[in-house]
């Protein structure tokens, strides 16, 4: 182009969107300090598309910020907002200790090695010159004008050393975390660790200032990553003392520092985060589409999940929420009608029912769902139930809505859910008249052998009008090796075999191998395109790997 | 082979393959007008000499690179900052003339050249800090300390 004076800053608007096309939305959130016109320059679809998902963590501080946010916002900015996710993990966070510091240091490159001593040297330069002129403080003087005789830049064990009590000196517990109230809290069955009135109150007001809101989603963030471990922004928010040190010191963020902090206590549980979360939105007459819960670490323990019989009572004990076991039936039909106008329109539900006692029921919990949970979900058209493949043992069977019609119900999906034939049987039984594609992954933990998987399926295929049906079926199981037989069913008639696709598979595991979902990719698989074919793959030993693992 | 003369902004001719001119869907568009090929220089008005040199040595290098694909706006085009070794050592060059090769890709219709040119400056901002993208481009922070402190609010719940 012919002008000489073509700077980031005048490129044109089309320009400027093919760039955004290439940047994260992290990038894209940053782009908005550098200038006003860079801030305006960015497209306005690509700020509302990350608008529209919002996460909270369950700390009073958070809902309430963020209400307080919400209310100098414009009504625009409030309509972006479709998705709230609640992510479980606790963001307060402490230093670890020093015994696992050091055991840790062993992982870091010599290049990462090479940058903590960097740091330790303009860490230390730093604080000697604002010590002098008076603008920093140490806790300790002492520790800070040890004399180093060492120098720091050829001894990395020494400047480890140094590091830990630099980060021992220099962070102390978030303001807001009294690891005191928390730990007396828990003996009190009160199962959060912060004033739950303000967060729940503050919650349902969020819900309140949010017209758009649809979708709700539960999660655990993942820990911070190599290569980077990076220290999310939430520790950040939630720990002054990290906040002013991470500010101090920018050449911290070269280091792994998300790798030396760690959790104060633990995370919430989610059948008080699920159960209180929808009870807000029902108070604050949302209209939700769709409740996510797809995002947990596997190997999370065994307490954790939601108990579809506990909903009515909420386990909150705040003003507007009843406390434990305490639900006021005599206002039964007002939660009943609040649950049926929010969730009217709920379209997709994911539920994680790993809890213990789902398992081996010691909880007391009422023996059938909660009718306020069969109402969340009358209108649903896809239900995905999760499991954790952690547990061992089949799901007391009232933790699961059987016998219970649903009648928009579409997809099931069973994912690591513990059950023996019949339950699947009983859970699908009642929703044949509508129920299209079934998908049960790693679900039974009940042995089954050829000709009864044959049989299963022929009852399924005479009885309901299915154009997906995926079942992982248990062969055997010992503490070695699990043994599965895979089916996979696509079909537009599947009763008249027209335009059917069938195929089969088997595969022979070490146990802890079932936790992972490559595992599928290993399985041999065999296609037919006819019923009677694909019942002839079940006729041998056509789909055995390893004919000492079966039986059938 | 049939070549073609293009004539930059500030009237210097260059004789171009035709086919490495065709890179460029406006000059394969006017040609296909035309019928045949010109005996005149086409007029290129808002591409300078330096500039359409440096466009018409990508073409030259990328002449039997097969057509972008149909789905121009796919996700992994758009997410990707992968540049081949040779385009990031064509972009290694002072910013003006950077955004300047992009302006022309974007005039002449080139859209791979046009990706790698945005793909670069995408490059220039990952990984950096505000104060470090100011540098980067030279831009002047006219943001209050209030102003910042509310888009810091903002992205807050964003960020996860």
């Amino acid at each position: 182009m012919e002008s000489s004076d073509i700077t980031f800053l005048n490129l044109p608007y089309d320009i400027i969107h093919e760039i955004c096309d290439h940047l994260t939305d992290k990038q894209i959130l940053k782009l908005r300090f550098v200038s006003k016109q860079t801030s305006s320059n960015i497209p306005k679809a690509r700020l509302d598309k990350i608008f529209a998902k919002r996460t909270l963590r369950f700390t009073d501080v958070e809902a309430i910020r963020f209400l307080h946010l919400l209310n100098t916002s414009s009504v625009e900015d409030l309509a972006r907002t479709r998705h709230l996710v609640f992510d479980l993990s606790n963001p307060y966070v402490g230093l670890i200790s020093s015994e696992q510091f050091h055991r840790g240091r062993w992982r870091y490159s010599e290049h990462m090695k090479s940058k903590m001593m960097v740091f330790h040297r303009i860490y230390k330069e730093r604080n000697m010159r604002d010590m002098a002129s008076g603008i920093w403080k140490p806790r300790d003087p002492r520790k800070v004008s040890i004399p180093d005789n060492l120098p720091s830049g050829s001894h990395p064990e020494y400047c480890f050393k140094e590091l830990y009590r630099i980060l021992e000196e220099d962070i102390e517990c978030p303001d807001r975390y009294d690891q005191h109230a928390y730990f007396s809290s828990k003996t009190t069955n009160s199962l959060l660790p912060f004033n739950k009135l303000a967060f729940f109150d503050a919650l349902t007001a969020v819900f309140r200032h949010l017209p758009n809101l649809s979708i709700i989603e539960f999660k655990i963030s993942d820990p911070p990553k190599r290569p980077e471990y990076r220290i999310p922004q939430a520790w950040v928010r939630h720990n002054l003392s990290l906040k002013s040190f991470l500010d101090k010191h920018p050449e911290s963020k070269y280091l792994p520092c998300g790798d030396w902090f760690g959790p104060l206590g633990s995370m919430i549980d989610l059948e008080v985060a699920y159960t209180a979360v929808l009870y807000c939105a029902t108070q604050a007459n949302c209209r939700i589409s769709e409740i996510k819960a797809n995002q947990f670490p596997h190997l999370i323990v065994s307490s954790f999940g939601a108990d579809i019989r506990n909903f009515d009572s909420f386990n909150c004990g705040t003003t507007t929420l009843p406390s434990p076991g305490s639900i006021d039936y005599k206002h039964l039909d007002k939660y009943l009608s609040d649950y049926q106008r929010t969730f009217a329109t709920l379209k997709r539900l994911e539920i994680y029912l790993a809890r213990d006692y789902c398992i081996r029921d010691h909880s007391g919990a009422p023996m059938t769902p909660s009718r306020l949970f069969g109402v969340t979900l009358q209108n649903v058209e896809e239900f995905v139930i999760r499991g954790s493949p952690k547990l061992d043992g089949h799901l007391e069977p009232q933790c699961l809505p059987l016998n219970i019609r649903f009648p928009r119900l579409r997809r099931l999906e069973t994912i690591y859910v513990h059950m023996d034939h019949k339950t699947l049987k009983s859970l699908i039984e009642p929703n044949k008249s509508s129920l299209k594609e079934l998908i049960s992954t790693f679900s039974l933990t009940e042995n089954i052998h050829y000709p009864g998987i044959i049989s299963f399926i022929t009852d399924i295929r005479e009885r309901f009008d299915l154009t997906t049906c995926n079942i992982d079926f248990l062969n055997s199981r010992d503490y070695a090796y699990h043994c599965y037989t895979f089916v996979e069913i696509q079909a537009s008639d599947w009763k008249s075999d027209e335009g059917c696709k069938y195929r089969a598979g088997s595969l022979e595991t070490s146990g802890i191998k079932v936790f992972e979902n490559r595992m599928k990719n290993e399985v041999k698989w065999k296609e037919e395109s006819g019923w009677e074919e694909f019942c002839g793959l079940f006729e041998g030993d056509n789909l055995t790997q390893d004919i000492g693992y079966w039986d059938g | 082979m049939s070549q073609i003369i293009l004539l930059s902004s500030d009237n210097v001719e260059m004789k171009v393959d035709k086919e490495v001119a065709e890179r460029s869907i406006l000059i394969k568009n006017m040609l296909e007008d035309v019928g045949e090929t010109p005996d005149q220089a086409i007029p290129i008005p808002n591409v300078n000499e330096g500039v359409l040199r440096k466009v018409i040595e990508w073409c030259e290098h990328h002449r039997n690179d097969p057509p972008p694909p149909a789905d121009e706006d796919s996700d992994s085009r758009k997410k990707s900052t992968d540049i081949e070794e040779w385009d990031q050592k064509f972009m290694q060059v002072d910013q003006e003339m950077l955004f300047e090769i992009i302006l022309a890709a974007n005039y002449l219709d080139i859209k791979p050249l046009l990706d790698v040119g945005c793909k670069t400056v995408a490059n220039m901002i990952k990984g950096k800090s505000p104060e470090e993208i100011r540098k980067t481009f030279n831009i002047q922070n006219d943001f209050t300390p209030e102003e910042e402190d509310q888009i810091r609010r903002e992205n807050e719940w964003a960020e996860e």
